[in-house]
């Protein structure tokens, strides 16, 4: 597996961020092992190691400093978005008076010209943030020009334009390892290759957003691929299994939770009761293997479809047969066994 | 840079897909016919005295919907519905039809349209006959474009219908199913939208257009009831391409 080296150089400084908070509390108890010599000179050793990853790497040496990080990934997806937002809107508003050519010119320009700007950005600065809101603005603004061109060019929507958006994403992600563009482009390549079971039949692509079992088999199909986007980075193979899960939990839950979503011929009740049994099955294996793994976004993943669909099964079989005192009474008395489950877990794993 | 060059590649590969498959797509022999603003509307957005003169300007297509299941079966009968792909052997009256057919996916087919022929003259004489007092309101204002027939292969449909008024296009054909207390069950076919609903004027014949705004149809008929018979103020001949994506050729305001 690639790692991540600026990932990897953010764990080492969260290390000896975590190590110095523990040694100066030893220190106050009186209870440190090391010399005032020893401790100096490691303080030395650090304050060289962390000068080194900042240089090399921009990482955050303090909890602050990484609390405006994620404010920086948050502005520079925000950023992202409303660029795009509007260079649409701009779109839309000027098009008219344009010619054909000038018009997919145009349009290929957009996206042409973030790319440049990824590039610029990308060997300016480290920390990349600049670089990953250029990414995705090259990622809107290649699905506007795809889409726009088909438009402009009176070829009908269909899901193979969904290919060439999915391809450039991908290209895209794997220059400089980013993963919201990976994201959005899986989901789009998913999306893709389901619609492929109603064309090949004659039926619109569409109807794949009415009856999602082949959204879900695609899904699924990645969720077991992902563990070979390793060989294009640690962060990667993360990105693509929390994609594919989210996209599969999800899919399954709306299976299991409207009625006429699913392809099956048996009656709608029968349906969503097989439907039920397979999102708890599903959702129960995904959080056994990732705590396997030891991979808490995606038991945080698996906890959370998991809790939305008891919330929405107990909402479902209990609102109208209880009254509301009793509905939330039974959803504290819930909460409690959780805890006290949990906890029963927990201690278990200690002694273990 | 080069890990950034294959991303710029797949994305003029794609581009100059579209642009490839446009240029195909009006190759060969392209149908064409002339359409009337009954056929293709102006939408509403067109010379609305907004300050958004410069953005596209798109025509979208009406035709006649046939939906009422006596008429629909003339034309897209049992027969018809099981070469599209339809599973049509459940009885209209069996316990499990509104199941079977609420359910049914809908397909995408070819579907013949005729532009004001015997089968536009025969829904006309239908309509007058069961409401002759609406019938003046009508016809002048509703499109004459008249689904005919359907099939998965447009050479076929081509040739069983090789007339300068019919064309070709693609479409999305449904199921439905409905009870009627009166006439009991009843399932059909219909054709709700095409694959391309509406088509781009080009820029050189978008100024023709220029003025025209989309008429209110409540105002058609005047105080008696009987509409005054407003003339298409336009015509547009239409081409339809081998992929079935449809385009302008040529748009001409009436005098």
């Amino acid at each position: 597996m690639k790692a991540d080296p600026r990932r990897a150089a953010q764990k080492r400084a969260d290390r000896v961020r975590a190590f110095r908070d523990e040694l100066s509390a030893l220190r106050d108890e009186e209870a440190s092992p090391l010399s005032p010599e020893q401790e100096a000179a490691i303080a030395a050793y650090h304050e060289r190691l962390l000068a080194r990853l900042a240089v090399e790497f921009d990482v955050d040496r303090s909890a602050r400093s990484g609390q405006l990080s994620r404010g920086l990934r948050l502005a520079s997806f925000f950023g992202a978005a409303t660029l795009v937002a509007a260079i649409t809107a701009l779109i839309q508003r000027f098009w008219g008076g344009l010619t054909l050519p000038a018009q997919v010119t145009l349009l290929t320009m957009f996206p042409l010209v973030s790319i440049a700007g990824v590039q610029i950005a990308a060997e300016r600065e480290r920390t990349r943030y600049v670089a990953s809101l250029m990414a995705l603005v090259a990622l809107g603004t290649a699905w506007v020009a795809i889409l726009m061109t088909a438009r402009l060019l009176d070829i009908p929507f269909s899901a193979l334009l969904l290919w060439p958006g999915a391809a450039f994403g991908m290209a895209l992600a794997m220059s400089y390892c980013f993963r919201w563009v990976l994201a959005f482009s899986l989901a789009s390549l998913v999306v893709a290759v389901a619609s492929v079971f109603f064309v090949s039949g004659g039926v619109p692509w569409t109807v794949l957003f009415e009856r999602l079992e082949p959204l879900g088999g695609a899904a699924l199909v990645l969720t077991v691929m992902a563990k070979h986007f390793a060989a294009a980075g640690e962060a990667f193979e993360q990105t693509a299994r929390l994609t594919a899960l989210t996209m599969l939990l999800g899919t399954v839950l709306v299976l299991a939770s409207v009625s006429g979503t699913s392809l099956l011929a048996f009656a709608p009740s029968t349906t969503l009761m097989l439907y039920q049994t397979a999102m708890l099955a599903v959702c129960l294996i995904v959080l056994w293997r990732r705590l396997e793994a030891g991979d808490q976004a995606g038991v945080n993943l698996a906890s959370a479809f998991l809790a939305t669909f008891l919330f929405i099964r107990y909402v479902d079989w209990f609102w109208q047969a209880v009254p509301a005192w009793a509905f939330f009474l039974i959803l504290a008395a819930g909460a409690f066994a959780s805890i006290a489950l949990l906890r029963r877990v927990r201690a278990r794993l200690e002694t273990a | 840079m080069s890990r950034l060059i294959v991303a710029a590649l797949v994305l003029l590969l794609g581009v100059g897909s579209l642009l490839g498959a446009a240029a195909w797509n009006r190759g060969g022999e392209p149908q064409l016919i002339e359409l009337t603003e009954r056929e293709l509307e102006l939408p509403w957005s067109w010379e609305n005295g907004r300050d958004d003169d410069d953005a596209e300007l798109r025509l979208t297509f009406r035709w006649q919907l046939r939906a009422e299941p006596q008429d629909a079966r003339v034309w897209l009968s049992d027969v018809t519905l099981r070469a599209l792909g339809f599973g049509t052997g459940v009885p209209a009256g069996a316990p499990e039809a509104e199941q079977v057919y609420g359910r049914s996916l809908p397909r995408i087919a070819w579907v013949a349209f005729e532009y004001d022929g015997p089968a536009w003259r025969m829904i006309e004489q239908r309509r007058a006959m069961a409401s002759p007092e609406r019938h003046g309101a009508e016809p002048a204002a509703a499109s004459r474009l008249v689904p005919i027939d359907a099939g998965l292969d447009p050479a076929v449909l081509r040739r069983r219908h090789a007339t300068a008024t019919t064309v070709m296009m693609p479409a999305i054909v449904h199921m439905r199913y409905a009870m009627d207390p009166a006439q009991g069950p009843s399932v059909w076919g219909w054709v709700p939208r095409l694959v391309a609903n509406d088509v781009s004027v080009p820029y050189h014949l978008r100024e023709r257009l220029r003025g025209l705004t989309r008429p209110v149809r409540a105002a058609v008929a005047n105080a008696d009831g009987e509409a005054p018979v407003p003339a298409p103020r336009y015509s547009v001949k239409l081409g339809v391409g081998r992929l079935g994506a449809v385009w302008i050729e040529d748009v001409r305001v009436r005098d």
